[in-house]
């Protein structure tokens, strides 16, 4: 049994011990598991009084309270406190404020208790005494235990004088019997709120027709002379006050608590949640009548009049069915522009990224432009046309990163900021348009959401272009390379991972090892040629290479060579003629450029050899 | 609380105002007369009542104050219905409380009676050391909203009575005005407000 478990059998007597679940997921600070850990931290921290379990023996509660508290050990904190004479004053303050707490609520509690009997005892029709007295029942049952509770939590502080030990104890007990009900409190207490007005309307609709405001009068006179109390609508109106009244007294508590920082925590965290419950009540209250207006109720009715919005009377007139139209198409869009919002972020991360690797490239091809490693060594003629194609689609390649980069991260910028502002506003709107939001806003937020859809247009536009210009440049560069590579010129493979384009790296390897392939299989034809001269009659042959005896070159010439045009059929070969060491080297042109220049090597060969 | 039939006209008073500017302070003045700045133990109270004699008659003040309440206002407006008079107050130490009235203002036309009577309070006036928003201001605006003024301060017990009379004779006038018997007002005035305050429902 954990520390709030006795805490709670401890005040609460034999009712089954509710769980604890503090905060509902509108109440920020954290998850329930989290608050049982925050709550259990925080007051055994702050009292440890409390973490002494007790096994359940039997005895009655007040007992086995009297004993604790008489039994627990005194934390040094409280000794401490307890020993300054001015301090005393203090304790007098704090322990009469709980007091007041507890016979206020007790009080108030009975207030209501009372008011439901006498409204009992009457004989008015059924449904105005449900209508009354039911939303009343609920906030009395949940009263009347949570005073049983206060009270047996504040029993040590009629002593006088009072003690810091027994001021702390009761203080931290109170707030602790807060915590472990703030649950039903706001449970009990949203829901009152919700039926509050339309229940006070209710009897103000009542006074008005004769019958019922006899009944009405006569049953105000009876709350008066056997409660005290005034008209029933005062009644109605005690749990708002009293919801309204916890965050004040804990409020008017908090300066004088500063003697015990470790209870500050505690209490302010419940001050928090007190609040959040009045918020939970105001905001219960908005829901319940918007929900019941009427459809045709114009929006005048539904705005409180403000000088720092005024609302045109022609705006004033529109009928809610087309205020709830407007709110859920604005619930849609801010659906839709929070999805665009997520998306625009991640491809601005996205398009940043590659800004900067564009960049880099960009500084690389720089580099190599103008190193001297650029210069081709091999006299040809296409060298200038090459190098002038370089430089333009480097100039190219500038100027197209520079338009990619600066147009999309700019728009999206800009996009990002519509985005996150048509975000707000409709965040914004879904939180009020019920009630406080004004025709003229809503307008307003259309427009900014129709902008936005532009912007978004706009956006596609740029990335699909973009994409074009990505694509159109990795085929410049695809070109670029082989044309390089074609050249012979020895650093592609630098320039290759310098590009870095795993696309472009691929079809240029795959370029470069069908080409190593194709040099390999020429190879070893002229060598199977070369060695087999005498017992081949192959070459001879006017007819293709795939003619040539299997069993004689099988093994050296690979099945490619098959596709490969035979020599010109009017050359006699006879490479055993040759001397040795004599086999031509192949330049290293474009593949079907050497098969041409194979073949005139070939018969030149034969040719001089003759 | 004492006998219904001690009095001859039941009023019910409402204050308004930011939160600091001092309505507790007034009402606990008038009620209690006593002032205490940094009390604490006032604030389960639901409301005051105070009995005068009024002009010959027994008049029952029933004042609700809405300390520390004015931030939820929807569920607060409760407060307003069956209002017969209600304070304006702003701290004249405080220029915001005084530029907020306008809001409080509106806040009552919305949702109090239609014919509520309405007195603009400008209080802590003994602080002139620290005073930013001055007598000719408060007039004028009271002026701009057609209801009176006056500057009080429940420190030194200045007009704090008057403030309260001067509404509660405006109140009591206006149901003479209207025909309604003052020998009825003790017992009826409870619905006196609600038969005039719109059933409508407002929110804010």
């Amino acid at each position: 049994m954990n520390y709030l478990s006795i805490g709670i059998q401890k005040l609460s007597g034999s009712r089954s011990i509710p769980d604890l679940k503090v905060p509902k997921q509108s109440r920020k600070p954290l998850a329930d598991s989290t608050n049982r850990h925050y709550l259990d931290s925080t007051l055994n921290s702050a009292n440890n009084l409390h973490v002494v379990e007790t096994k359940d023996t039997g005895k009655s509660l007040d007992e086995t309270h009297s004993k604790r508290v008489r039994d627990l050990p005194v934390p040094p904190e409280i000794r401490r406190v307890g020993q300054d004479p001015n301090n005393q004053r203090r304790f007098t303050k704090i322990a009469m404020t709980l007091q007041e707490l507890v016979s206020t609520e007790s009080q108030y509690c009975e207030s209501l208790a009372r008011t439901i009997e006498i409204y009992s005892e009457d004989a008015m029709p059924e449904k105005d005494h449900k209508l009354i007295t039911l939303p009343l029942k609920d906030v009395c049952s949940f009263s009347s235990r949570f005073v049983n509770e206060l009270l047996k939590a504040s029993s040590g502080l009629d002593q006088n004088p009072l003690s810091s030990e027994t001021t702390f104890n009761a203080l931290s007990q109170i707030i602790n019997c807060f915590l472990l009900n703030i649950k039903e409190l706001e449970t009990t207490y949203s829901n009152y709120s919700m039926h509050c007005r339309s229940t006070i309307q209710y009897v103000s609709k009542l006074r008005q027709k004769p019958d019922s405001a006899k009944r009405l009068t006569e049953l105000d006179q009876k709350l008066y002379s056997k409660a005290s109390l005034w008209e029933i609508e005062a009644v109605l109106i005690k749990p708002i006050q009293r919801l309204l009244q916890y965050p004040q007294f804990w409020r008017g508590l908090q300066t004088e608590i500063v003697i015990w920082p470790s209870v500050i925590h505690s209490l302010l965290y419940l001050l928090q949640q007190l609040l959040e419950i009045a918020d939970i009540s105001n905001d219960s209250a908005n829901l319940k009548w918007y929900q019941r207006a009427r459809e045709d109720t114009p929006l005048r009715r539904l705005m409180p009049r403000s000088s720092s919005s005024p609302t045109s009377p022609q705006l004033a007139d529109i009928p809610l069915h087309q205020i709830n139209a407007i709110r859920n198409s604005c619930l849609q869009k801010h659906s839709l522009l929070s999805t665009l919002e997520e998306e625009a972020e991640q491809f601005i991360r996205v398009s940043v990224t590659s800004f900067n690797q564009t960049n880099l490239l960009l500084e690389k091809v720089q580099q190599i432009s103008d190193s001297q490693s650029y210069e081709l060594t091999m006299e040809d003629s296409n060298t200038a046309n090459l190098k002038s194609i370089i430089n333009d689609s480097i100039n190219e390649f500038k100027t197209a990163s520079h338009d990619i980069t600066t147009g999309i991260i700019l728009p999206l910028r800009h996009v990002l900021y519509a985005l996150t502002q048509a975000g707000l506003v409709c965040e914004n709107l879904r939180k009020h348009v019920t009630v406080k939001d004004s025709r003229d806003l809503v307008q307003k937020k259309h427009a900014r959401i129709a902008s936005t859809t532009t912007i978004c247009t706009q956006v596609q536009n740029i990335l699909r272009l973009s994409d074009d210009i990505g694509k159109l440049l990795s085929k410049r560069l695809t070109f670029i390379l082989f044309k390089l590579h074609s050249t012979g010129w020895n650093n592609s493979s630098y320039l290759l991972s310098v590009v870095g384009l795993d696309e472009q790296e691929n079809e240029s390897v795959r370029i470069e090892t069908q080409y190593d392939t194709l040099m390999n299989e020429l190879n070893a034809v002229l060598h199977a040629i070369l060695t087999n001269y005498k017992s081949s009659a192959v070459l001879h042959s006017p007819t293709s290479l795939t003619s040539c005896n299997p069993q004689v070159c099988s093994t050296k010439l690979p099945n490619a060579c098959h596709d490969i045009s035979p020599c010109a059929s009017e050359t006699s070969c006879d490479l055993a003629l040759l001397p040795q060491g004599s086999i031509p080297e192949f330049p290293l042109h474009k593949p079907e450029k050497n098969f041409r220049a194979l073949r005139r090597a070939i018969s030149s060969t034969f040719l001089r050899s003759k | 609380m004492s006998n219904p039939r001690n009095y001859d006209i039941l009023i019910k008073l409402l204050l308004v105002g930011n939160s600091g500017v001092g309505k507790s302070c007034l009402l606990l003045r008038f009620t209690d007369d006593s002032f205490t700045p940094s009390f604490i133990t006032t604030i389960g109270i639901d409301f005051k009542i105070r009995t005068v004699p009024l002009d010959g008659q027994r008049v029952k003040m029933q004042i609700w104050d809405t300390a520390g309440q004015e931030r939820f206002r929807t569920i607060t407006t409760a407060y307003y219905r069956n209002a017969m008079g209600i304070l304006l107050v702003y701290d004249v130490t405080d220029r915001k409380s005084f530029e907020d009235i306008q809001t409080w203002y509106q806040n009552v036309q919305e949702h109090a009676a239609d014919d509520v009577n309405k007195i603009l309070v400008g209080n802590k006036c003994d602080s002139d050391d620290a005073r930013v928003v001055s007598y000719d201001e408060g007039k004028e605006l009271a002026d701009r909203l057609n209801i009176p003024f006056i500057e009080t301060s429940a420190k030194s017990n200045t007009n704090v009575d008057e403030a309260f009379f001067s509404l509660s004779r405006q109140i009591k006038q206006r149901l003479v005005d209207t025909g309604m018997p003052t020998s009825t007002i003790g017992q009826s005035g409870l619905n006196i407000a609600s038969s005039g305050s719109s059933s409508s429902g407002k929110c804010c």
